[in-house]
């Protein structure tokens, strides 16, 4: 049970080649971080597991809990239990986001099976809470007119209430104030369970201070270039990335 | 064993929906003097409204088609093939077994009562609301306010009604009003006395009978000084007729202070030609709000109107359009700005999905002597699909130097990042669009009156699910 | 197009959708009688390099804004006009400059060719004599990367009019920047039909006008999008005194499969007196997805607030007035020097 990504190669539609075989292991429960310099590919990653439709991916398999998730359209793919906290959160006008979260999770429903509503708010705002966010967020557009780290929030709130299987963390830390990480850190490590894996995409080391990561991957030209524990990190934080352009020469 | 439900087929199907007709006055193909004395003599009408009938069909035949700038589509109406009277004097033989799989599918999803689908499906066309408005008939009574259909208007009440009946759209001024005062029949006479507010919206299908949705339907609503009333017509559920060319006049007149808002939400079945003229007087301190959805019809054109008469009038259009297959949404506003210090606002919204084409045509105008004027407009299409299309036709003329009028209009399509965010957390291609769509006319959509905002987005999904899904 | 037939096309009248306020039963017939004593106009080119020429050419139809009979009236009067060639990969800094003197009732018809990568800045400049009308046919075709920045200057005085058609022909990743300016005219009409063929065009139509008196200004413009990936903008400017008459015609035509274009089409008013009248017709036909295409068009006033802030600075209300009128104006200029 884990995500298992084998030799993914994939390229922006028509275009150049990003991910350049890409070889990952992420066993349910543990978390794994991926770090690298700007450009590497890692965001790419996250979107290409998702399915985004920009993406075309040339060769490899990746599969979560045996399930062939290439094969699957972007909103099968986290029905299976995949999430992805964007970078970049999309906003949605019109659409409020008690009413965005209540479609995603009929959509986990069977068929023709209905949401209980009450259960359903008062989960909402008991995890609002939890985050430090304004109950006056849910009725307000998904997103809409969101300041950076308010975006960042109702991701994680999002993935609070759709409790994936794998959660991939795009450089959430980024427009986040101490206090806004300290809350999210702590929404995603009460997450952290013997059945879930995690993803965390980041650039610094911050994050990684309060989610602490099982295994450290360093991203660099489209691979994972090198593997390691916490240590690796420190390495990072204190040295750059420089080592990486040192083994291209 | 799972029940599978079956798509419903293209819009385009919809219209060929009939029924076997039997009318006790029909009064044959064709417009001429002879229909219009058949009209009269049926309805037993005064002399003086027989003239008035004649002198428009005079009106209607002189003047040609405005095609130098409507949609070509209405060159293809051949005014000899339409029939201009039926009225069903005795329950009509229609059995809800004719009425198609799809039809009925359609009314199960939008959750329409069992007693109305009947009457919406033309099965029943004595949906006996007598009974169920009785109390609310007397409510109304009490507070001295009229609610008839334009015969009884204009023979019982007509100290009230003929002093206003064809002055907000006169008989010439277009080809369809004079057909329509040439052959009207049904819709609703009412007033509301001064200072009467009235606080549940009237119901077109309050007094529902076959004539009151007709095809040359004739309405005419004054609010006395001070009064206040929200009028409803339509629902969103498809509306099935054998008749293909529907041309309404709606007249409202709103005293000084007064308030109307009128809401249509119109959903015939594609077969029809929709050409309904709509236009609203506001005197001194009054208000008019037209709030508009046209889902329906083959070809729809449909201009709100509010002649701001008085000052300090306001004037408002909120429209929403979506054209799908086969479909022509030529619909808008105009604001006459003829007193100082008036104030409008259009916004209007439209959605184009296949080969769906929605138009907005406007005019605003600022007269001569007006100052103080503001207008405000905002149109933004929708495109869901390539071949999908959309125009934008404004005009706008300002006299004067103490006017601000602005007009904005976008077309955009649902952006992809969007959709793909949204089915990342699970949601299908399809209820994504649905969702982005909605999303797209959710601030217009909360102007209508709560059971039809409902039942416009449970439509639109089902429409998203039908062209997508 | 055939033109053997003067009388084939009807003259506009009030149901020309193209002429909507334009008063088409007066001026439109006003014109063709004019045209029935019209002589060629003379055209001097100022500095012209040898890369630019100016040769004779025939005259040919153009497209036209509801305007197809006086055109073919046009042509069958005068068959005769110029061409201007600019050479493939011609760069000049300076500007060339078309002058001409109006008298009488003149017609002047210019083809304007500007070669491929050839980069060009050219001047037109009418000049209008009392009681003069000039017609004016004009077509600019710009070759695969040309750029071409276009400033047609109407000086007009005492009773003079003009009427134009213009057509611009962008083809791949072509550039056309026009700045349009009418003064001191009676009455103008300019019909502006801009194609954009290939992916990669762009253009920009700049318009900025003063209207006083009793002058009318009629402006026609489309913004027709035959090819994917193109982009275009408009901005029309009018600033009104008197009994002044702004009429702005615009229209963004996508056809179908111009996926991916950018449009934009903005017409802007400044309302300076109480019987000056605008007409604004912003208009979208959009055939085509994955477009960003929007409009706007403004009608007001001098803002009160500014104006106040100019008169406690000591500036008398007329100055003031006139100060304000020409900041409107002076960003179109600001956005032709910047192309």
């Amino acid at each position: 049970m884990s995500l298992v990504i084998k030799n993914l190669h994939a390229c922006i539609k028509g275009g150049q080649e990003i991910l350049c075989g890409v070889d990952l292991d992420v066993p349910t429960g543990e978390v794994h971080a991926i770090m690298g310099p700007n450009g590497s590919g890692k965001s790419t990653l996250s979107k290409v597991l998702c399915g985004h439709p920009d993406y075309e991916v040339t060769a490899g398999a990746v599969e979560l809990n045996g399930q062939d998730l290439l094969a699957m359209s972007p909103d099968a793919r986290s029905r299976a239990g995949l999430f992805l906290a964007f970078q970049y959160p999309v906003e949605v006008p019109g659409v409020s986001n008690a009413n965005f979260l209540r479609a995603a999770l009929k959509a986990r429903l069977p068929e023709g099976e209905e949401l209980d509503a009450v259960a359903y708010y008062k989960r909402l705002r008991k995890v609002m809470n939890e985050l430090g966010m304004d109950p006056k967020f849910s009725s307000r557009a998904v997103n809409e007119g969101f300041s950076g780290g308010e975006k960042k929030r109702n991701e994680v709130l999002q993935m609070l209430m759709l409790e994936p299987l794998c959660a991939i963390l795009d450089e959430t830390d980024s427009g986040l104030d101490v206090d806004a990480l300290r809350i999210v850190s702590q929404g995603v490590n009460a997450m952290r369970s013997s059945f879930r894996s995690f993803l965390v995409i980041t650039h610094y080391k911050r994050l990684l201070d309060y989610i602490v990561p099982d295994v450290v991957h360093v991203f660099h030209q489209g691979r994972i270039e090198r593997t390691g524990g916490r240590d690796l990190v420190d390495y990072i934080e204190e040295h750059g990335f420089d080592f990486l352009k040192k083994e291209d020469a | 064993m799972s029940s599978t439900t079956p798509a419903i087929p293209p819009t385009d199907a919809r219209g060929d929906f009939s029924f076997p007709e039997k009318h006790a006055f029909d009064a044959g193909y064709g417009l001429n003097e002879a229909t219009i004395d058949y009209i009269c003599n049926a309805k037993g009408e005064p002399d003086w409204l027989r003239d008035f009938r004649k002198r428009a069909l005079a009106k209607f035949r002189d003047m040609p088609q405005p095609l130098h700038w409507a949609p070509q589509e209405i060159a293809a109406l051949d005014f000899d093939q339409i029939r201009y009277y039926l009225a069903q004097g005795t329950p009509a033989r229609k059995n809800w077994d004719d009425v198609p799989d799809d039809v009925k599918r359609t009314f199960e999803r939008l959750g329409v009562p069992e007693q109305e689908r009947a009457f919406l499906a033309g099965v029943d066309a004595q949906y006996d609301s007598e009974t169920a408005y009785k109390n609310m008939r007397e409510e109304l009574a009490k507070k001295g306010v009229i609610f008839v259909n334009p015969t009884e208007g204009l023979s019982a009440y007509e100290n009230i009604f003929r002093p206003w009946f064809g002055k907000v759209i006169p008989v010439g001024d277009n080809k369809y009003a004079a057909l329509n005062h040439a052959a009207f029949s049904g819709g609703s006479f009412i007033y509301v006395p001064k200072g009467v507010k009235l606080a549940q919206p009237l119901q077109a299908y309050f007094r529902i009978n076959s004539e009151s949705m007709g095809q040359f339907e004739r309405t005419l609503i004054i609010a006395d000084e001070g009064a206040e009333l929200m009028y409803m017509e339509g629902c969103t559920a498809p509306k099935y007729d054998t008749a293909t060319l529907h041309s309404g006049v709606v007249e409202l007149v709103a005293l000084p202070g007064a308030k109307i808002q009128y809401v249509t939400v119109q959903n015939w079945a594609t077969n029809v030609y929709n050409l309904v003229i709509q236009r609203g007087l506001a005197m001194r301190d009054a208000e008019i709000r037209w709030i508009d959805c046209n889902i329906g019809s083959g070809v729809t054109m449909k201009y709100p109107a509010v002649i701001l008469q008085g000052e300090r009038a306001r004037g408002e259009v909120v429209s929403i359009s979506i054209a799908r297959d086969g479909q022509l949404q030529d619909t808008g506003a105009r604001m006459i700005h003829a007193a100082s210090g008036t104030t409008s606002n259009i916004v209007a919204k439209s959605i184009s999905i296949g080969h769906g084409r929605a138009s907005y045509r406007g005019e605003v105008r600022v007269q001569p002597g007006a100052t103080g004027c503001r207008n405000h407009t905002e149109c933004d299409a929708l495109l869901l699909h390539a071949e999908s299309r959309t125009d934008t036709y404004p005009a706008i003329t300002v006299h004067g130097d103490s006017a601000a009028v602005q007009h904005e209009a976008s077309v955009s399509q649902v952006d992809e990042e969007m959709l793909f965010y949204m089915q990342q957390r699970g949601l299908t291609r399809a209820q994504a669009m649905s969702l982005a769509v909605n999303g797209f006319i959710n601030d217009l959509v909360n102007e209508f009156p709560m059971e039809y905002s409902v039942e416009l987005r449970r439509l639109i999904d089902m429409e998203m699910e039908d062209s997508i899904g | 197009m055939h033109t053997h037939d003067s009388n084939a096309a009807p003259l506009p009248d009030r149901l020309n959708e193209d002429w909507r306020f334009g008063r088409p039963h007066v001026h439109a017939r006003e014109l063709a009688e004019a045209l029935e004593h019209a002589q060629a106009a003379e055209l001097r080119g100022i500095d012209l390099p040898s890369a630019a020429q100016l040769t004779p050419c025939a005259a040919e139809p153009l497209p036209t804004i509801g305007s197809e009979a006086l055109m073919q009236r046009v042509l069958a009067g005068v068959q005769f006009g110029h061409c201007l060639r600019v050479a493939d990969g011609l760069q000049r800094r300076e500007a060339i400059t078309l002058h001409s003197e109006v008298h009488g009732v003149q017609v002047q018809q210019l083809r304007v060719i500007v070669g491929a990568g050839a980069r060009l800045h050219l001047i037109e400049e009418h000049e209008y004599g009392e009681e003069s009308t000039l017609v004016c046919l004009r077509r600019y075709e710009l070759m695969p990367g040309a750029t071409l920045r276009l400033e047609q200057r109407e000086i007009g005085s005492g009773n003079a009019r003009a009427f134009c058609i213009s057509s611009c022909i962008c083809t791949e990743n072509a550039r056309f920047c026009s700045l349009s300016t009418h003064q001191d005219l009676a009455w103008a009409r300019h019909e502006c039909t801009l194609e954009l063929t290939a992916p990669g065009a762009e253009a920009l139509l700049l318009s900025a006008n003063r209207l006083r008196s009793e002058q009318c200004l009629d402006m026609r413009n489309r913004q027709l999008h035959s090819s994917p990936g193109c982009k275009s903008r408009l901005l029309c400017k009018n600033t009104l005194t008197d009994r002044a008459t702004a009429i702005f015609g615009g229209n963004i035509r996508v056809q179908p499969h111009a996926h991916d274009t950018d449009a934009y089409l903005s017409n802007l008013n400044l309302q300076l007196s109480p019987h000056a009248t605008v007409h604004s017709l912003p208009m979208l036909e959009i055939l085509a997805d994955r477009v960003r295409c929007s409009h706007g068009s403004a009608t007001a006033p001098v803002d009160a607030e500014q104006l106040f802030y100019l008169q406690s600075r000591g500036i008398p209300l007329a100055e003031a007035r006139r100060a304000l009128e020409e900041a409107f104006l002076a960003d179109v200029r600001l956005r032709f020097e910047q192309f």
